[in-house]
């Protein structure tokens, strides 16, 4: 069943100012016939309604509530329908409470106080994620080939990727994900944290297909929910380490590199879990692959810890994250790109412009690799300290 | 892809040399003949992985699986000859950390038998 807009979303909350707060800020997509609401002030009254309306496509719900909170809610909506999506609503660094909505199969959340735009967002990406994922149960239903799977699996995979980059006067940001033909496991991430820090994340999952793109979603999300309030990216890996390993039956793995950068300090800190190191390159044109913290992938053993590690940005100093898609792009004859001509592609392009040199990276390999077409997916974030900044 | 039982020593250590690529079109296939490799009941496996050109996350993935099988019933699984540019891929990935690594045939054995 795959189901046209408008979209029904049931939003769970006590207070009863949400209600017209949401219509009111909501409208445009109301009026565009993208979003219904239905409302209920508890998780009762919200069970109630999924159970009376069966066109429910996702819940958006409030932690704290009388009667049934919203994590109790969590684990009562599969009975009713196992398709449903649910976003959580929680106060700004209660990991506590979002790490275990996310346990309780939450797709996503976002903070108090709510900022609309973001929750627009987030609703878009997980009503993406819900077609991406009816479509998959339907060609599972009609038993299609694996290549079906995997092209859902791809269109889950982008629909993951930022498509708005911040701007600020102290730095540049800019990424990209070329998928490969076939096996797809990558994705990045940005987000926007306290005291105008931002964290960035490069991953590699270890599979393609449907399965691959939900571990990478729950990454991606779980990424999201430690950075937020945590102490560091070591902290961050550590704590998505144990989530991932939690449930994780199938040896599924990911390499992640998380970093977070403060423009006050001009502190650039990041902690890997078998991934590559990031590589600096100064405005001189001059490189240098930054020191492996020496994490483990994560899923594959519980209660490790994660070493970060962090320098000291200059103005114009450039720092490049990817995955070995980059590294280990290969020629007809075997010859891999590598890091010389990554650093070479980086570096010829010191200007200020984040994009132009993250898409000199692109050019670059493609221009190397010529007519052989892709075995990995190819990502490649670059971020450059602005040379007011 | 090939592999080649190469050894069986008197204490049941099982030396299975690794040839061609392992990546996501063979992971599958390797993981089978090397799951009826830990069936046939050794108390070890030692993959020599001189002859081995590349490895991919799928793979790592199998071998993973197999060092928690072996763990299980007491079987060992440990990886030798590693190639420079292999050896790399463990280390970024902090596999060297999860299965013991070692320089020569002769070596592994003698640490399985320890």
């Amino acid at each position: 069943m795959v189901v046209k807009p408008p979209y029904k979303i049931l939003v769970v909350d006590d207070e009863p100012d949400l209600e017209p707060l949401m219509l009111q800020r909501m409208r445009r997509n109301i009026r565009r016939g993208q979003y219904t609401f239905v409302f209920a002030r508890n998780g009762i009254e919200a069970l109630d309604r999924l159970h009376d309306e069966d066109d429910i496509d996702m819940v958006v719900s409030d932690i704290n509530m009388p009667e049934m909170d919203g994590l109790t809610l969590l684990q009562q909506i599969p009975k009713v329908d196992p398709n449903i999506r649910s976003i959580i609503v929680s106060a700004y660094g209660d990991m506590e409470n979002i790490r275990t909505a996310m346990n309780r199969g939450a797709f996503d959340f976002v903070t108090k106080p709510i900022d609309f735009r973001d929750l627009r967002l987030t609703i878009d990406r997980t009503l993406q994620h819900l077609m991406e994922w009816r479509e998959a149960l339907a060609s599972r239903d009609q038993l299609v080939a694996l290549q079906n799977e995997l092209s859902v699996a791809s269109k889950m995979q982008q629909s993951i990727l930022p498509t708005h980059f911040p701007a600020s006067p102290h730095y540049q940001v800019f990424a990209n994900m070329e998928p490969a033909r076939s096996v797809g496991g990558d994705f990045f991430d940005i987000v926007m944290l306290e005291n105008e820090r931002i964290g960035m994340t490069v991953a590699d999952v270890s599979d393609k297909g449907v399965p691959a793109a939900l571990f990478m979603m729950s990454t991606r999300t779980l990424i999201k929910g430690a950075a937020i309030g945590s102490a560091g990216p070591g902290d961050v890996l550590r704590e998505v380490n144990n989530l991932l390993y939690e449930d994780n039956e199938t040896e599924m793995f990911v390499t992640v590199l998380y970093a977070e950068y403060n423009p006050v300090s001009g502190e650039f800190v990041y902690a890997s879990g078998g991934h590559d190191p990031p590589l600096l390159v100064k405005p001189d044109g001059s490189s240098s692959t930054l020191d492996l913290t020496g994490g483990i992938a994560l899923g594959l053993l519980p209660d490790l810890d994660y070493r970060q590690n962090s320098v000291i940005l200059e103005p114009g100093d450039t720092i490049v994250l990817y995955t070995d898609g980059v590294s280990e792009a290969m020629t007809r004859d075997e010859e891999q790109f590598g890091l010389e001509r990554l650093r070479a592609a980086v570096a010829a392009d010191t200007g200020d412009d984040a994009e132009a040199a993250n898409e000199a990276v692109f050019d670059a390999v493609s221009e190397f690799v010529g007519d052989n077409p892709a075995s990995d997916d190819i990502t490649c974030l670059t971020f450059r300290r602005t040379e007011r900044g | 892809m090939n592999l080649t039982v190469v050894n069986v020593t008197e204490n049941g250590v099982m030396v299975v040399a690794i040839e061609g690529r392992v990546d996501s079109s063979n992971a599958q296939k390797f993981e089978r003949v090397l799951k009826a490799v830990a069936d046939a009941g050794t108390n070890g496996i030692v993959l020599d992985l001189e002859s081995l050109l590349y490895i991919s996350s799928a793979a790592l993935r199998v071998l993973l699986g197999l060092t928690k099988a072996q763990a299980r019933k007491g079987g060992t699984l440990t990886v030798c000859a590693v190639p420079d540019s292999l050896r790399r891929i463990l280390e970024v990935s902090g596999f060297d950390q999860i299965i013991p690594v070692h320089d020569s045939q002769a070596e592994a054995l003698a640490a399985c038998s320890r």
